[in-house]
């Protein structure tokens, strides 16, 4: 039985039959080291059921039907950010288009001749390449500006300088200027992820020094708990 | 009325979202607590509960009922616990949550009653059992929190990790006897520590 420490595991967890719990029992009574040997497991049994976990939070979120997302918001950032100059372009000069072509009830026709509202210049009746050009040019400018103040905030980041921006020339063909964007959208977005890895890093720094902190606090209190507990409250 | 796993896993399987929302809030404690003992992280353990539950409701369709569901997510636990271990490399430690002052906490886990010499000792015992349990061997470690925390029989573990029945309860007797040479060595070092502090101060 001595040998026998799979009866005596068994034993402990109340996991034994009835007939080798008897055993057990019974072996028990005579044999001092199997004694001490059970005791001991089952002192330590009580240790271990020491050990807490920390209370926490709400771990997993609730599962949410999810909502089907349409082809289009798959699209990458600067796709949609190109089709929509493409799109706000188009529908600019339509609008311009129909205002010059179409006029409306009572209101005497529009003159051949009318102030484009970004450039202030005569154009000619009917919508030509170069007004397309003018328009999103001063489209490009505006988002030049504002990607402009953008990149100086994160380029201090990057491991390479950013890449300066070339303003888009006013006779440059659409197609020409949409790549253009492109290739600037996407140096963008190298700039955030390294902004985001930079982030990262921070954030495990800080949680370490956090943790470091609570540990070096933890050891504080406990020597002072210890004080307290051997002066014995005087 | 409450319902069973059983009943909820089906209506899950069944596409209820709030069968699986039931199951998690029913299992997110214990496995927690599993992934905390196993990795000593705060931190590592939540993402283990992400990760075992995201695993969960994905394979939800393909879960039998061949054993319990609470069992086949504590082996996803294992599993995801010792991938990190391996990738890491790293063996567990105990660290208190970042954010959470160790005395709080022990005071939100204290009872009104507990003396400060209580409060200590307590404190004390729970550091040696988590260190000398980081220090077990992967396979005894594992089959003590399975047994001491969860209560899982041995039938149960031995099917979870794999091995015969006679090798877990061997791996219990081993790590329960290395758990208690331990802890009584860390004992006497203490109280000799104590007793030198107490001479020094007085």
């Amino acid at each position: 039985m001595c040998d026998e420490r799979e009866r005596l595991i068994e034993f402990i967890y109340g996991e034994s039959s009835l007939a080798d719990r008897r055993r057990v029992e019974a072996h028990l009574s005579d044999c001092h080291v199997c004694r001490t040997e059970v005791t001991g497991l089952r002192s330590v049994r009580d240790d271990v059921l020491a050990w807490d976990v920390p209370k926490h939070d709400p771990i997993w979120r609730p599962v949410v039907p999810t909502v089907a997302v349409p082809a289009w918001r798959r699209a990458p950032a600067w796709g949609l950010a190109a089709a929509a100059v493409v799109l706000f372009a188009a529908g600019a000069a339509g609008g311009m288009a129909t205002r010059m072509w179409v006029p409306a009830p009572g209101v005497p026709a529009a003159p051949a001749a009318m102030a484009a509202t970004t450039t202030a210049r005569p154009v000619p009746a009917g919508v030509t390449a170069e007004d397309l050009a003018h328009l999103e040019a001063s489209i490009l400018e505006r988002v030049r500006d504002e990607m402009e103040g953008r990149l100086q905030a994160v380029s201090v980041v990057s491991s390479e300088p950013a890449s300066p921006l070339v303003p888009v020339g006013t006779g440059a063909r659409s197609r020409g200027s949409v790549e253009h964007l492109e290739a600037r959208l996407l140096a963008i977005e190298q700039l955030i992820d390294d902004q985001i890895a930079l982030n990262n890093y921070f954030n495990g720094q800080f949680g370490r020094l956090n943790s470091t902190t609570s540990n070096l606090r933890e050891a504080v209190e406990m020597s002072s708990l210890q004080r307290i507990s051997l002066d014995g409250g005087r | 009325m409450t319902r069973t796993d059983e009943e909820l896993v089906a209506g899950a399987q069944a596409g209820d979202l709030d069968c699986f929302n039931q199951l998690v809030s029913r299992w997110e404690r214990p496995i927690y607590a599993l992934a905390y003992r196993t990795l000593g992280r705060d931190e590592e353990a939540r993402d283990v509960v992400q990760e075992a539950f995201m695993r969960a409701y994905r394979g939800l369709r393909a879960f039998k009922g061949e054993a319990k569901f609470s069992s086949w997510l504590y082996r996803i636990t294992l599993n995801l616990c010792r991938d990190w271990i391996r990738r890491e490399r790293r063996a567990p430690l105990v660290s208190v949550p970042e954010g959470v002052d160790p005395i709080d906490l022990a005071d939100s886990q204290a009872t009104q009653a507990e003396s400060v010499e209580d409060l200590v000792a307590r404190r004390e015992m729970s550091k040696a059992v988590a260190k000398a349990m980081a220090e077990l061997p992967e396979e005894q470690r594992s089959t003590i929190l399975l047994k001491e925390y969860h209560g899982l029989t041995f039938q149960e573990i031995a099917d979870m990790l794999d091995c015969p029945l006679s090798t877990v309860k061997t791996r219990l007797y081993q790590g329960l006897s290395v758990l208690r040479r331990r802890l009584e060595r860390q004992q006497t070092e203490e109280a000799a520590l104590r007793r030198a502090t107490w001479e020094s101060s007085s």
